[in-house]
């Protein structure tokens, strides 16, 4: 309601908007095309690789992208470490392992996709002896309403735990260590309810996905999860682009200023915590999808932790770095299971400690330091005389408030220390 | 403008026999302190006399023991604060500047001054603004009162410490609270800028209510009009600068009794210089 009441010297007046720089527009514009690019690369496996072996291995990869975006969403950007992820992920790979693991019994029967009394039991079911399908299993051989579940039951048990926790102010490592007991809970009672939950085996031989009709194997499903990750990425580029996004970081940076400014975090953290979990339930519903079996270590501590590995390699609070992450771990992962199973724990945990102390910002961190200093290193003249001299900058004012009668003649006076730092880091080109 | 307010003085703020007991300790003990609109006061005090805990108090960081804080938007029924959570009361008109600058330092400058700019706190709202954000015409001119104008698009996090300082203020004035809370302005700044900032906050006691906290003697007497010294939690004496820097019992709170007369001489020109 009330401008600023200091009069705002003559020189500036008629530049009113600080231009962005130009060459940041033009890093701007190259960003965009080089993640087109990097989304565009996605896809290219679903092309090239043809092995039975591989190609399921990259859907796999893909969906494990969107479980460390999710993470990436809360850790990265937001600041809060749950190390409980996993529980999102299961809900939502369990919901839809039912689905198939129904759709399957009921191909095997002979019997139609349709919830009933008569329906075909799960292999799982009729070993333990239960009458029949439970009535709050059978509705779910309906794919989409499992695929809706997948989604919503997160979302809603993440927003319920998010409002508890966050409005009783709890953060930080009580945080990750409240995540941590709930998904170790709910682990131990999968486990327990062999009857219900195929118990420590979990559901295998899952039926094939099936949507409209149409079969997704192979390519098809790469390409399916594969684009449901870009769609997600999309989003959630769009979103922290967004003043909401720009409040998460605000949060992770400073939540006490953040509330001083009157906004209420505990809404904003539980906001985001109830979207990530909805994304980790629809990676955990494509996981599954793609892997074909379905287990309670989706629902283990070491699952949640290593999600959070993957992130931190690859780069937190960075959208690209968490796919970049997910699929040069799941890689290795994969290669090292073939040669040296037992090892593979180690490796992780000795790669999380050398993120942690070489490449605090991951894998893509890393890289753009290095482009920095190489960018400095090469040209370094050639920035420098794109910019204006320094002399046009000191209208811009750099000094709090004279009172109006300074005139837009501006008296040449030795520039304070604080500009001549400024002009030096313009001249450096950053 | 002033007119009105200066026949009939309006409170904005009454903070009545608050007490805020850490331990066996009481940093504020039954403190009584208002305001009226407009005003701008500066808190001193030594050490532990309760002046951050005071703004705590005022900002619902902390809840007293005892006592209640009253605080009076424009054109609203005065009501009782000290119950109500942080963001609520920020909400309704209260800001505040901490110690140290606390901005945001992974976001630019512009967008520190944009999150701070009054426009609703919802999760919604907030969601909904997606390419407005630019659109704040006032901030820009905020940027041009505080000399940050070059450097919109820095980050935070590399601005130098005054230019922090300043971007904190900044964002006061972007959130355009009714009562503001200044806490140590300025700070490990170089005389000329505590004077700029002097300034800055003089320009800005114009429409806002003020209240400062600072050691600062030179700065405190460049822009107070009142002061009020606070001492172990309660109010010691309220004046103009002279008044309080004669005042026998601020020069004792000050000095300490039993010193040999060159601590006294010391403490003097460090404390009240």
């Amino acid at each position: 309601m009330t401008e600023p009441a200091v009069a705002v010297p003559v020189a500036s007046m008629n530049s009113h908007a600080p231009a962005a720089p130009s060459s940041s527009r033009r890093f701007t514009i190259l960003g965009l095309l080089l993640l087109v690019l990097f989304l565009a690369s996605l896809y290219v496996p679903g092309f090239t690789v043809k092995s039975r072996y591989w190609l399921p291995l990259f859907s796999k990869y893909m969906a494990l992208a969107l479980f460390a975006l999710s993470v990436d969403l809360i850790w990265g950007y937001t600041g809060l470490l749950s190390l409980g992820q996993g529980l999102y992920f299961g809900l939502g790979a369990y919901a839809v392992g039912y689905s198939l693991k129904l759709q399957q019994a009921a191909h095997a029967a002979g019997k139609p996709l349709l919830a009933g009394p008569d329906m075909a039991m799960p292999d799982f079911m009729d070993y333990c002896r239960l009458p029949g399908v439970p009535a709050w299993i059978a509705p779910l051989i309906n794919i989409w309403l499992a695929l809706g579940l997948a989604v919503l039951l997160p979302l809603v048990v993440a927003t319920i735990f998010g409002l508890v926790t966050f409005r009783l102010r709890i953060k930080g490592v009580f945080f990750a260590l409240i995540t941590q007991a709930l998904v170790l809970a709910v682990y131990t009672l999968v486990v327990n309810q062999q009857p219900y939950t195929g118990g420590v085996v979990g559901m295998t031989y899952l039926a094939k996905l099936e949507l409209f009709g149409h079969k997704f194997v192979m390519a098809d499903m790469y390409f399916l999860v594969t684009t449901v990750l870009v769609i997600c990425f999309v989003g959630c580029a769009i979103l922290v682009h967004t003043k909401f996004g720009k409040i998460l970081t605000a949060i992770r940076d400073n939540e006490n200023r953040v509330l001083a400014l009157g906004y209420n975090t505990a809404m904003y953290k539980t906001f985001i915590f109830a979207i990530s979990g909805a994304l980790a339930g629809l990676a955990g519903a494509l996981f599954v999808s793609a892997y074909g079996t379905t287990g309670p270590d989706s629902l283990g501590i070491a699952w949640s932790i290593e999600v959070v590995v993957w992130v931190a390699a690859g780069g937190r609070g960075t959208l690209v770095g968490a796919i970049l992450g997910a699929v040069l771990v799941g890689l290795a992962n994969t290669y090292f299971n073939d040669k040296y199973s037992e090892a593979w724990p180690v490796i992780l945990g000795s790669l999380f400690i050398g993120v942690v102390l070489f490449l605090p910002e991951g894998i893509l961190g890393g890289l753009r330091s290095l482009g920095k200093r190489l960018l400095r290193i090469l040209p370094q003249a050639a920035p420098a005389l794109e910019k204006p001299a320094p002399t046009p900058r000191k209208e811009v004012n750099s000094t709090p408030p004279r009172s109006s009668s300074t005139s837009d003649e501006t008296h040449p006076e030795p520039p304070q220390p604080h500009e001549v730092k400024a002009i030096i880091s313009d001249l450096k080109g950053t | 403008m002033g007119f009105q307010s200066k026949i009939v003085p309006e409170e904005i703020l009454r903070v009545e026999d608050v007490t805020v007991k850490f331990g066996g300790f009481k940093a504020l003990d039954c403190l009584n302190f208002r305001m009226e609109r407009g005003e701008l006061r500066v808190v001193i005090g030594p050490n532990g006399a309760g002046k951050t805990t005071l703004l705590d108090v005022i900002t619902g960081k902390l809840r007293p023991n005892d006592g209640r804080v009253i605080f009076q938007a424009h054109d609203q029924a005065p009501r009782e604060i000290n119950f109500l959570s942080e963001e609520h009361i920020a909400r309704l008109g209260v800001g505040r500047k901490f110690q140290t600058p606390n901005v945001f330092k992974s976001s630019t400058v512009l967008d520190n001054l944009t999150l701070a700019a009054r426009s609703p706190r919802g999760v919604w709202s907030t969601l909904a603004g997606v390419f407005s954000r630019n659109g704040h015409h006032r901030v820009h001119d905020i940027l041009q009162t505080i000399g940050l104008t070059a450097k919109a698009y820095r980050l935070a996090g590399v601005l130098a410490h005054g230019e922090k300082q300043w971007l904190e203020l900044g964002m006061l004035m972007a959130q355009d609270p009714e009562l503001l809370l200044v806490d140590e302005p300025v700070a490990g700044m170089t005389p000329k800028e505590s004077e700029r900032t002097g300034e800055l906050l003089l320009s800005m006691a114009r429409k806002h209510t003020l209240l400062v906290i600072d050691h600062d003697m030179t700065f405190v007497r460049q822009i107070a009009r009142t002061v009020t010294v606070l001492h172990e939690g309660k109010t010691l004496c309220q004046g103009t600068v002279q008044e309080v820097q004669r005042d026998p019992k601020v020069i004792q709170v000050y000095l300490g009794q039993d010193r040999q007369d060159h601590a006294v001489h010391q403490a003097a020109t460090s404390g009240l210089r």
